[in-house]
C-alpha cells in the first residue's frame, strides 16, 4: 500500500520540553505530486519537515520513503530545502555548486547554468554578501540542480521578489509534471493553491484537515447573504455540524458550510436577505476556518450567531 | 563531500602562510640588525627544538579544525545531514581533511624555521643529535600533541554552536596554567593530587618540559611511552566522544 506513496507519514509526534510542535500527524504523497502543507507561524511545519528527515528525532511515529524508511543513500534523489538558507557565508556561490556537483552524481551543470541566469545569482560573490532572497534563490538552485525525484521544500519563496516566487512555483510544477514528488510549506495560500494537488493545513502542532485541493474546494462553500439593513442573528445554526464559521459584517452575513449547504440556505434565505448566493470557498477561507474552529473562535462565531 | 571543508582548510594554510612568511622576514630582519652585517654564529641548534616549535603551531591549527563540528552546528546541519553519507561518514571525510592540513602546518612552519637559517648560511648549526635528538619517541610524541588538541577540541565543543574558538583559546590557557600548577609543585595535598589527575587530560602535559633543581629540562611525563599512550588516549577518547554527541544532535 505504502508502495504507492513517495512519503509516508504516520503519527509523527515530537515535544520541546512541556510544546508539543507536533502532534500525532500524518499524512501521504502520491509519487509525483505536489503537497503542500500550511500553517501559521510555529504550527509545526517545520518540525514536521526534519522529523520526516532525521534531522531531529521524533518522539513517535514513523516516515517511509518509497515504502521504506530514511537510508542516506536516498539524499542522492532527495533534497531539502530548509526555511533559513543552511548556506555557508564566506564561501562563493559556485563553491556551493562545486560542492554539490562533486556530492551528487545526478548534478546537471547545464541546468546550473540555466537556474543562476533566471535568479541573477553571480557565481563569483560570497554567498554572506547575498540578500535573504538571493540566499534563498541559491538554495533552490542547489536543491533543483540534481534533478531530485522527491523535494521537500521549507517555505522555499520565502524573501523571494514575486518574480522569483512565481519562477519557483513553474519549477515546482515543472518538476512534478517531470514525475518528482514535491512536498512544500507556505504561509502564502496562493502559492499553495496555485500549485498543490494537495494539502494538509496545521495548527499547534496538530493537523486540522487534508485532502485534495479541489475536492476540498469542491466540499466547502460559503453562503453569503446580502440584507438591506444590518445582517440579522440567525439562530439554529450554532448546532448544526456542517456550519463550520459564520461571520456578519454589517449587512453581510456568510455561512461557511462543509459538505451540503442545503438546508443552510433554505435556514437563511428565511429571513428575506436582497441577495443569497452559494460560493465555492477558496484555499484561503479552508484555511482560515479550520485555524479559526481550532483556535475556538468557533465558539465565538456560534456566538455571534445568535446574536 | 568534504569539499566545503577542503576551502576551510585550504584558506587557514593560506593565513599561515602569510604569518610565517612575515615572521620570517621579521625574524631575518631582527638578526641583521643585531649583529651589523657580522658572520652569525647561532652555535648548535637541535632539530628537535624547531620540530617542537612546529608542533606547537600545528597544535593551533588542530584546534582550529577541531571547531569544525560546532561551526557545522552552528546552522549548517541541514545542508551537512542531508548529503548522501551517514554522518559518521561525513565526520571521517572531514577529519581525513584536516590531518591532511595539520601535516602542512607542520611541513610549513618547520620549512619557515629552517629558511631563516639557510638566508643566513647557518644551516650546518642544525643537528639532529645533542641534548635532544630526533628520535621514535619525539617523533611520536610530536605526532601525536596535535591530534590530541584535535579530540579534546572537538570533544568540548560539538555540542556548542558558537564561541567554540573561545572555548578552544580557554583549554589551552587552562592546560598550561595545570601543567604550571603541576610542574610548580604549588599546590600541596588534595588539591595538587586533583590537578595532578586532571593533568592528565591535558595534551599540554604530555609535551611540556620543567627545570628541575639541577637546572636541567626534564619532560613532565619522562616515560615516553606512557607519553604517546596518553596524548593517544585524549585524541581517541575526544574523537569518539564528538562522534556521540554528533549523532545525537538535532538540527
Amino acid at each position: 500500500m505504502t508502495e504507492q506513496f513517495a512519503i509516508a507519514v504516520s503519527g509523527l509526534t515530537k515535544r520541546y520540553g512541556e510544546t508539543k510542535a507536533l502532534d500525532d500527524f500524518s499524512f501521504m504523497v502520491p509519487k509525483g505530486s505536489i503537497f503542500g502543507v500550511l500553517g501559521t507561524n510555529g504550527a509545526g511545519k517545520t518540525t514536521a519537515f526534519k522529523c520526516m528527515l532525521d534531522l531531529a528525532r521524533a518522539d513517535s511515529g514513523t516516515t517511509l520513503f518509497e515504502g521504506a524508511p530514511l537510508t542516506p543513500a536516498l539524499f542522492e534523489r532527495m533534497t531539502y530545502v530548509h526555511e533559513r538558507p543552511a548556506l555557508y557565508g564566506d564561501p562563493r556561490v559556485i563553491d556551493h555548486l562545486d560542492w554539490t556537483r562533486r556530492t551528487y552524481a545526478r548534478y546537471d551543470a547545464q541546468r546550473a547554468a540555466k537556474l543562476l541566469d533566471l535568479f541573477g545569482l553571480a557565481p563569483k560573490k560570497r554567498v554572506k554578501n547575498l540578500s535573504k532572497g538571493q540566499q534563498s534563490a541559491l538554495a533552490l538552485t542547489l536543491a533543483f540542480v540534481t534533478r531530485p525525484d522527491i523535494l521537500i521544500l521549507d517555505e522555499p519563496a520565502s524573501g523571494l521578489d514575486p518574480v522569483n516566487q512565481r519562477n519557483v512555483l513553474d519549477l515546482l510544477i515543472g518538476e512534478a509534471a517531470g514525475g518528482a514528488t514535491i512536498v512544500f510549506s507556505s504561509h502564502q495560500i496562493g502559492q499553495v493553491e496555485r500549485a498543490a494537488d494537495r494539502v494538509a493545513i496545521l495548527h499547534r502542532g496538530k493537523k486540522m484537515l487534508d485532502g485534495e485541493v479541489d475536492l476540498l474546494k469542491a466540499d466547502e462553500k460559503v453562503v453569503e447573504a446580502t440584507f438591506e439593513n444590518d445582517a440579522p442573528s440567525v439562530n439554529g445554526l450554532a448546532t448544526d455540524p456542517s456550519v463550520r464559521r459564520v461571520v456578519r459584517a454589517g449587512r453581510l452575513l456568510r455561512a461557511f458550510v462543509r459538505g451540503n449547504s442545503d438546508d443552510v440556505t433554505r435556514h437563511i434565505a428565511a429571513l428575506e436577505p436582497k441577495s443569497l448566493r452559494v460560493l465555492d470557498q477558496n484555499l484561503e477561507d479552508i484555511f482560515l476556518n479550520a485555524v479559526a474552529a481550532s483556535d475556538g473562535d468557533a465558539a465565538a462565531a456560534a456566538a455571534d450567531l445568535e446574536g | 563531500m568534504y569539499y566545503m571543508e577542503f576551502l576551510c582548510v585550504r584558506k587557514t594554510l593560506y593565513w599561515l602562510a602569510g604569518i610565517l612568511v612575515a615572521a620570517v622576514a621579521i625574524v631575518s630582519w631582527a638578526i641583521s640588525s643585531s649583529v651589523h652585517g657580522a658572520p652569525h654564529h647561532f652555535g648548535i641548534i637541535p632539530v628537535a627544538a624547531l620540530m617542537a616549535g612546529a608542533t606547537f603551531v600545528s597544535a593551533i591549527i588542530a584546534m582550529i579544525f577541531g571547531c569544525t563540528l560546532a561551526r557545522q552546528n552552528a546552522g549548517h546541519l541541514p545542508l551537512v545531514w542531508t548529503r548522501p553519507v551517514s554522518r559518521e561518514k561525513y565526520v571521517f571525510t572531514v577529519t581525513a581533511v584536516h590531518l591532511v592540513g595539520i601535516v602542512i602546518a607542520f611541513v610549513m612552519t618547520l620549512a619557515a624555521a629552517l629558511s631563516v637559517f639557510a638566508i643566513f648560511g647557518a644551516l650546518g648549526a642544525l643537528t639532529m643529535g645533542g641534548d635532544a635528538p630526533v628520535d621514535a619517541g619525539i617523533v611520536g610524541r610530536m605526532a601525536l600533541f596535535p591530534l590530541a588538541w584535535y579530540g579534546l577540541v572537538m570533544a568540548i565543543t560539538a555540542s556548542t554552536r558558537g564561541g567554540a574558538g573561545f572555548m578552544a583559546f580557554g583549554a589551552w590557557i587552562v592546560g598550561s596554567m595545570l601543567v604550571g600548577f603541576d610542574a610548580g609543585h604549588l599546590f600541596g595535598g588534595v588539591s595538587g593530587i586533583v590537578i595532578n589527575v586532571i593533568d592528565h587530560i591535558n595534551p599540554l602535559y604530555y609535551f611540556s618540559g620543567h627545570f628541575d633543581d639541577s637546572g636541567r629540562n626534564q619532560s613532565m611525563v619522562s616515560n615516553v611511552d606512557v607519553a604517546m599512550v596518553g596524548l593517544a588516549a585524549i585524541a581517541v577518547a575526544g574523537y569518539a566522544a564528538a562522534l556521540a554527541q554528533w549523532h545525537r544532535l538535532e538540527a
